[in-house]
């Protein structure tokens, strides 16, 4: 048995249907005798550069558990699956205890308010499609936001740190 | 830079990953950004991953 971490770019115009494809997957994963350890569903972010005229895209990180002879077979599934624009398999030692360090935009542009400002109607549509998630995503967020500030104080001293050197 | 943990050198980490990549994109070289080799390999690993999975670009002139 081998831990994988498999992440999902989903095709952002079937992000209301989101609810379908967890359950197609996850059949897929179970059919394979494959177990999930966890689920990370991080939203809607922007894509760095766009993929099939896609500038937008739903990440998903699953956490699974299973047989490697399985993967092929996953693989070639998914590569027929309209739904997934980009995928990704990869051997991981131990599943991670923490939060992804990655974060919907919406989210973003709370702390931002010159970019909300910006993107009202956009973010009001998100919000009606995707209620439940930012229930979800609401629970998350002390626990996010610790971490940011984490990262944030270790940046600091690894800049101080710079100044230094220099 | 011990702050460098090896937890955190990760492809999903692009707040950290972005400040080893120049304005063009491109990965800092080594010798430039001062980090240690060992970490830096971890870095530049993990910018590839990132830029496939379009958390990072490839480069600025994208589209």
């Amino acid at each position: 048995m081998q831990n994988y971490e498999i992440a999902l770019i989903i095709n952002p115009d079937l992000s209301k249907d989101i609810d379908k494809f967890f359950t197609s997957f996850e059949k897929l994963l179970s059919d394979n005798s494959f177990s999930i350890s966890r689920l990370d569903d991080v939203g809607r972010r922007k894509l760095a550069y766009s993929i099939d005229d896609h500038n937008k895209g739903h990440y998903l990180f699953y956490y699974v558990e299973g047989n490697p002879e399985n993967v092929t077979e996953i693989e070639s599934k998914i590569k027929f699956n309209d739904m997934i624009i980009r995928h990704l398999f990869m051997k991981i030692n131990n599943i991670p205890d923490f939060e992804s360090l990655l974060q919907e935009d919406s989210k973003k542009e709370d702390e931002k308010p010159k970019k909300a400002t910006k993107s009202t109607n956009k973010k009001e549509d998100t919000n009606k499609d995707d209620g439940k998630k930012l229930d979800k995503t609401k629970e998350t967020v002390d626990e996010v936001s610790e971490e940011k500030k984490i990262t944030e104080d270790k940046k600091a001293d690894n800049e101080k740190e710079e100044t230094k050197d220099e | 830079m011990s702050n460098l943990d090896s937890k955190f050198i990760n492809y999903k980490n692009i707040e950290l990953l972005k400040r080893y990549i120049t304005e063009t994109g491109k990965i800092v070289p080594g010798r430039v950004s001062g980090v240690t080799s060992s970490q830096q390999r971890k870095i530049t690993k993990a910018i590839k991953v990132a830029r496939y999975m379009a958390l990072l670009p490839y480069t600025d002139s994208h589209k």
